[in-house]
């Protein structure tokens, strides 16, 4: 039992970034494999606040939040105009360097060894330690991030991202700004990530640089893409077969001194799967938006 | 400081090597060719078993690290790009699928030979020669050699046999080869394989300096992606400039900040580089897709 | 500084790619309202004018003037929401999504494209009740109203034409330019696309388009716009202007 909220507190933490990531990726056509990087500013913030600066968990979660919001202003200024694939390779850039600080930038998240002893949310004189509360706090941050995805996603705000994906100058002839839009997306994302992040930080009690690297970015990536991009539930869809799948596997009695390599290839042979199966609808839908 | 220039020479050369290999496939088919990360990878664990069969042969290991990395980029033409290509996807998806294939060979890697850090065992190759005040390895010494080398034959095969002038008019613009009548996908898989045979080598050179691992292969990449994206497509002597600038950036980088940060600092080249350059060219009605 | 009362006007304009010259216009100007059309050869630089004059391409020298404010070197949005709409040869369109939706994205000043808007949800409702009913009723007004809820990609070509220009009337544009807007298209469509030209112009606006085929200028133009290698070569009415024999050569060289 307790494994099963275990798991929904993993899906649902999944289920907030790969919905925010579906934004970008899905409706806006702005492929990213930076989400990790935000994921991890927004856990190690919220870890150095509840630590350091021993503030409560919600307002170290508001300003894991803030802080990843304006860290990704200030980066993706400058990259509004870049065309879609200097973009992605300008995210890769981004990740990478988010990776090094983490591992290299010792005096303010220890390195790779990590920081350890978070201690679990207290909220309202309730503490939510354990998965069987945690999961109560994540299923409901889950909800709500979820909830103001469609909003983003859906009405004159989604119709002017399905746009810029699918034409930008369309978007320019109706006197809109395509820039102005991906910037405030981006943010929005972030925030949703670093949102995430805290959620994770407090939940497992211990961050390190590993859980929020190139790799991390890409599995966020395929959840979005194998559930499908660009519609309503796609990207939750990706969340469930890609978090218990993993987990079925452990069942299925594979060494575990090979389970990590087994996990991998097994991952990156679905990537190769499923980017050939999309073809020429590729990252967005080919198929009917509906409202 | 004469040293310093050294490290810079040494870290252009293989900047240089893997922009070119990575160029080999960047300029014809426009997309990011993560799995050459793994091609180089691979390269290094050939020479790596073929030293273990047959140690005091330094030549075979060369072969076997070209051989090696060509069959593997020969293998991910075939299983993946050529599918992808068929089912006409975008830039996006190639970046994904190769994004995968580096995943996957990395790991096959691991389950083979352990994660464990092994050294190629060629004693002669860090033989260290000291010239000027300068200290320098064998093997250093063979990438700048090598480096050099491959940029004046690649420079002579795009400025004057004809293959090459086809594969300078594809890389600048392949929907007008293809107007013009040169077969570009051929093109494309001869560059291909000699792009990944010259890759599977600087996983050799690269392992024998330093020592083989299953991430060799992303820091190299990182580097020569760089060097790449800082030059233009069709131009060697653009690629060289990249190699250039990326190397020189990277060791002063690691001398004020430490070598640690080297990684990032390249992302950082790469970073500016891309948003200085989008003033240059007018976003709007140049919207160049992998058209390839 | 004198009034100048034409709405759209340019002068000393240039601009080279790669080092041809693709425009050299001297000094143009378009009347205040009524139709023009643009017309050339292929190559004379008309759809280049165009982006010149929308902001698409920046001039390497020369002025843009939008009444008395310059335009020179504004950005595209910015220059659209002044009121100057475009159409462009190859369609623009987002296929995925219905006519209606097409123009409904073309409508300016949407509160609904803010994000807190959109989260909150303030104000959302009541504002797209009012597009929909303009742009059903831009849709009514180019004759696709049985068009409505269907995927601007399934239209046939002439009603993507009907759509586009839907669409570039959403912003209630003082000026529009058009680039071929009846190229490859149906008698009876084109000969409906003109008459809205014709019905938008006596709306006091001024419509300018690029068109090859001159029966169709003689129909419908008040002023014709000659261009051959980047420059005006003539301007004036048409009677006058076409059967000028540098005109004619120019079309038959």
């Amino acid at each position: 039992m307790e494994y099963i909220l275990h798991l929904l507190v993993v899906l649902s933490i999944y289920a907030i970034l790969a919905t925010s990531l579906d934004i970008l990726v899905g409706h806006m056509g702005v492929l990213s494999v930076a989400h990790a990087a935000f994921y991890g500013v927004g856990a190690y913030v919220a870890t150095l606040a509840v630590l350091a600066l021993r503030l409560p968990f919600v307002v170290a979660a508001m300003l894991a939040v803030v802080v990843g919001v304006v860290l990704c202003a200030l980066i993706s200024l400058p990259a509004a105009n870049l065309r879609d694939d200097s973009l992605v390779i300008a995210t890769l850039c981004v990740q990478v360097v988010a990776s090094s600080v983490f591992v290299n930038w010792e005096g303010l998240t220890r390195g790779a060894q990590g920081i350890r002893g978070i201690p679990p949310p207290v909220l309202l004189g309730v503490s939510f330690a354990g998965p069987g509360r945690f999961a109560v706090l994540s299923g409901l941050a889950a909800i709500v991030a979820v909830t103001l995805a469609r909003r983003t996603t859906s009405g004159p705000f989604g119709r002017l991202l399905h746009a810029i994906r699918e034409d930008e100058v369309v978007v320019l002839c109706a006197g809109k700004r395509p820039a102005i839009v991906k910037i405030v997306v981006l943010c929005f994302a972030a925030g949703l990530a670093a949102l995430a992040g805290s959620l994770f930080a407090g939940y497992s009690g211990y961050v390190s640089p590993t859980s929020f690297g190139l790799l991390e970015s890409v599995l966020i990536l395929s959840m979005v893409i194998v559930g499908g991009p660009g519609g309503v539930w796609g990207p939750l869809g990706g969340v469930l077969l890609l978090v218990l799948f993993p987990e079925a596997l452990r069942f299925v009695g594979i060494p575990a001194n090979v389970a990590s390599e087994v996990r991998q290839i097994l991952f990156g042979l679905l990537l190769i799967v499923v980017t050939i199966f999309h073809g020429e609808s590729g990252l967005a839908p080919g198929r009917v938006l509906r409202k | 400081m004469l040293q310093l220039f050294a490290n810079v020479l040494i870290t252009a050369s293989v900047a240089l090597l893997v922009a070119v290999s990575f160029s080999t496939v960047y300029w014809v088919a426009r997309f990011f060719h993560f799995a050459l990360g793994g091609i180089i990878v691979a390269g290094a664990y050939c020479a790596y078993a073929v030293l273990n069969l047959v140690p005091s042969s330094p030549i075979l290991a060369v072969f076997g690290a070209a051989l090696g990395g060509g069959l593997l980029g020969v293998t991910l033409e075939v299983l993946v790009h050529r599918p992808l290509r068929l089912r006409g996807a975008a830039g996006s998806g190639f970046l994904l699928a190769s994004l995968g294939a580096y995943i996957v060979i990395i790991n096959s890697v691991s389950l083979v030979w352990g994660e464990q850090v092994r050294i190629l065992a060629v004693a002669r190759l860090s033989h260290v020669i000291s010239m000027f005040g300068v200290r320098i390895t064998t093997v250093q010494a063979c990438e700048v050699g090598l480096a050099a080398a491959t940029a004046i034959c690649a420079w002579i095969a795009l400025a004057g046999t004809r293959a090459g002038r086809a594969f300078r008019a594809v890389a600048c613009d392949a929907v007008l080869a293809r107007v013009v009548g040169i077969d570009a996908i051929l093109v494309h898989v001869v560059a291909l394989v000699a792009g990944s045979m010259l890759a599977g080598v600087v996983g050799l050179l690269v392992a024998a300096d330093v020592d083989v691992r299953p991430g060799l292969g992303f820091p190299l990449l990182l580097l020569g992606v760089t060097a790449a994206l800082l030059g233009r497509p069709g131009r060697v002597s653009s690629l060289v400039a990249g190699a250039g600038i990326v190397s020189i950036g990277q060791n002063l980088g690691a001398w004020f900040f430490g070598m640690q940060f080297r990684e990032a600092i390249t992302m950082l080249i790469l970073l500016a580089t891309l948003y200085l350059r989008r003033r240059v060219i007018s976003a709007h009605l140049s919207q160049r897709v992998a058209e390839f | 500084m004198t009034e100048h009362t034409s709405p759209l006007r340019c002068s000393s304009l240039e601009k080279s790619f790669d080092g041809v010259k693709a425009l050299r216009v001297r000094d143009l100007e378009f009347p205040v309202s009524g139709i023009t059309a643009i017309v050339g050869p292929n190559g004379a630089g008309k759809t280049t004018l165009l982006n010149a004059l929308t902001g698409f391409v920046r001039p390497d020298a020369g002025t843009v003037f939008l009444g008395n404010r310059e335009i020179t070197h504004l950005p595209p949005w910015r220059i659209a929401r002044l009121g100057v709409a475009r159409s462009f040869q190859e369609m623009r369109l987002v296929r995925l999504v219905t006519a209606l939706e097409n123009v409904m994205l073309a409508r300016p000043n949407q509160r609904g494209e803010r994000l807190f808007a959109a989260l909150t949800g303030i104000g959302v409702a009541a504002e797209e009740a009012t597009n929909r009913a303009k742009a059903t009723e831009l849709l009514r007004f180019v004759g696709l109203l049985d068009k409505t809820s269907d995927l601007a990609g399934q239209l046939s070509y002439g009603q993507q034409k009907l759509l586009s220009l839907a669409c570039c009337l959403a912003g209630e544009p003082r000026v529009l330019l058009l680039d071929e807007p009846v190229a490859g298209v149906h008698a009876e469509v084109a000969q409906e696309i003109l008459n809205l030209l014709v019905r938008l112009a006596a709306q006091g606006r001024l419509v300018v388009f690029v068109e090859h085929d001159f029966s169709a200028v003689r129909r419908v133009a008040d002023m014709v716009v000659v261009m051959d290698q980047g420059s005006v070569i003539a301007a004036g009415r048409p009677e006058d202007v076409l059967s000028r024999p540098e005109v004619v050569e120019a079309f038959v060289a």
